[in-house]
């Protein structure tokens, strides 16, 4: 039988009515404490065999991203809905996208590259949860919070029928798939120089992509069901980065003999 | 309890880091001693499943631990040579970090914390930033970190390295005391910390290991090398050229020499008990190794 702590706490205290010396109470103290003493050792020695579950990691890995990233993201969502409400033209637009999306993805850098940059890994590497377990948890947990916070963006967007949804889902996810896989890449590198190799990778892409939207022969030349595909192809390249990552994670360990 | 190396090879851009080793260790401390550059780090990391080996196995208790993955890691304890953490987490914080990636429920953790913070002496820093506390304070967490999940396997690479003689002394207590029921590999290139807490001294030479066993065996070889004489501080350079010196004091009179000699180097010489000191000079002559290091 289970009992709440209401009860618990009721019976107790009728218990300790009851006593009618204060040898006996002393005695009844007493055992109150040991019993509580053995059910601690008891509860601590069962806990000790098991193992934190998959759902408990994530739950605890998300306890320690730094939220602050989040904000930011928010934030930079928050700028680019204002600047397509109050912005008339089209190519304008589109270029915020290109350029916000790519910030919006290069956010996650400071959290998911802390355990190399702090030179954490090796201990990680050793533990019961692995690199590979710890990355997946990290990007899962972004990855679900990135998705809340679109869902929102794109919902205020549409909402506000300055530029169509599709063209809005392209011309934003397009650069943040790119984005993110650079980001991935670098992250999974053998080489790792910090986050500013990432960062320029991002920022080369950027421009580049600017460019591409600002080209008016190119960006009409593009037809919609193109555009289709070459998102297709670049959340495709995030997938497979990610992915070849999480499989050859020792490589950021084997490439170097002398890094530590 | 057997954690078993055999024939063990691992080749970096042509070097050979390390280079057939076989091993085998039962539970209780085992030295590993050589100069930087020797291949101790590069074996670690391979008995912590780092880095895969170009050839040979390890096993525990017969088990491929390449094959038992997280099995494995369960059992495992490991204080890399340097110790990465977070810098912005407070010492409670990253204990609590750690735990939860070595799979400890909440309720174990932080038992296993308040146990551990106090074994270490690090009880009333728990709150204070990580990249607040002095290097000794830092290696104590690491020592903690690699304890936390109560290993049978416990890998500690360079663990006394910016220890005062104190926190060392106090640090090869704690091992000694641990080491009952669980295998220690403590690797370092300080004779003194396995002298005493040792069962078996590992010698790693060029990626090899050049001798084993326990202080008492290695030492025999060495009776009658081990030499005592006083010299005038005029010669001290030709000595210095002709031997190996594992001791130089400046006396009233001269220059009090230890050094290394199958013969009495001159007459009068005093034949001295030989010490692990004497036996690393042996095999390693005063070679640091910077170059190699944490090959």
């Amino acid at each position: 039988m289970k009992l709440t702590d209401k009860e618990i706490k009721r019976m107790l205290s009728e218990r300790g009515k009851s006593m009618q010396t204060p040898k006996e109470e002393k005695r009844y103290q007493e055992g109150l404490a040991r019993t509580i003493k053995v059910s601690a050792e008891a509860l601590y020695e069962a806990e000790r065999e098991r193992v934190l579950s998959r759902a408990e990691f994530l739950y605890q890995q998300s306890r320690y991203i730094q939220k602050r990233w989040w904000l930011l993201q928010g934030a930079v969502l928050l700028l680019l809905w204002w600047l397509i409400q109050t912005t008339g033209s089209p190519r304008y637009i589109s270029r915020y996208l290109g350029v916000t999306a790519s910030v919006f993805g290069i956010l996650i850098l400071p959290e998911l590259w802390k355990n190399r940059g702090a030179q954490s890994v090796e201990v990680e590497c050793a533990a019961y949860y692995s690199l590979p377990q710890i990355y997946g948890a990290k990007i899962f947990v972004f990855a679900l919070v990135d998705a809340l916070l679109l869902a929102v963006f794109f919902a205020a967007s549409a909402y506000g029928g300055n530029y169509p949804l599709e063209e809005l889902i392209i011309q934003f996810f397009m650069p943040y798939f790119v984005t993110c896989g650079l980001c991935f890449q670098s992250l999974y590198g053998k080489r790792f120089s910090g986050m500013g190799q990432a960062a320029i990778l991002c920022g080369g892409w950027c421009v580049l992509w600017t460019e591409i939207v600002l080209n008016d022969v190119a960006y009409q030349a593009i037809a919609l069901p193109l555009w289709w595909l070459m998102l297709g192809l670049s959340g495709g390249y995030l997938v497979y980065v990610i992915c070849r990552g999480q499989r050859h994670y020792k490589e950021i360990l084997e490439g170097n003999p002398s890094w530590n | 309890m057997e954690l078993k190396i055999t024939d063990l090879k691992k080749e970096f851009h042509q070097v050979m880091a390390v280079n057939d080793v076989s091993y085998t260790m039962k539970p209780g401390v085992y030295g590993l001693l050589g100069v930087n550059g020797a291949g101790k780090t590069t074996l670690m990391r391979m008995l912590c499943t780092l880095i895969s080996p170009t050839e040979g196995r390890i096993t525990w208790n017969g088990e491929d631990i390449f094959q038992m993955g997280e099995r494995y890691r369960k059992l495992l304890g490991y204080l890399p040579q340097e110790f990465g953490f977070y810098p912005d987490f407070t010492v409670q914080e990253y204990l609590e970090y750690i735990a939860s990636i070595k799979g400890l429920r909440p309720v174990t953790a932080s038992q296993r914390i308040r146990e551990l913070l106090r074994q270490v002496g690090m009880e009333r820093m728990k709150s204070r930033k990580m990249k607040k506390l002095s290097g000794g304070m830092k290696r104590r967490v690491g020592i903690a970190q690699a304890l936390l999940n109560d290993p049978a396997i416990l890998i500690l690479d360079e663990p006394t390295a910016g220890l005062d003689p104190g926190e060392r002394i106090r640090f090869r207590n704690l091992i000694s005391e641990m080491a009952s029921d669980r295998l220690v590999l403590l690797s370092t290139h300080i004779v003194s910390d396995v002298e005493y807490i040792a069962k078996e001294i590992l010698l790693m030479k060029d990626g090899c290991l050049e001798a084993s066993g326990t202080g008492e065996e290695l030492l025999a070889g060495m009776k009658n090398r081990v030499w005592s004489l006083l010299v005038p501080q005029s010669q001290v350079e030709k000595y210095l050229r002709e031997y190996r010196v594992s001791n130089l004091k400046t006396v009233s009179g001269g220059v009090e020499l230890r050094l290394l000699s199958q013969y009495s180097p001159i007459p009068g010489a005093v034949l001295e008990p030989p010490t692990l000191e004497d036996l690393f000079l042996d095999y390693f002559g005063e070679r640091t190794g910077e170059a190699y290091d944490r090959i």
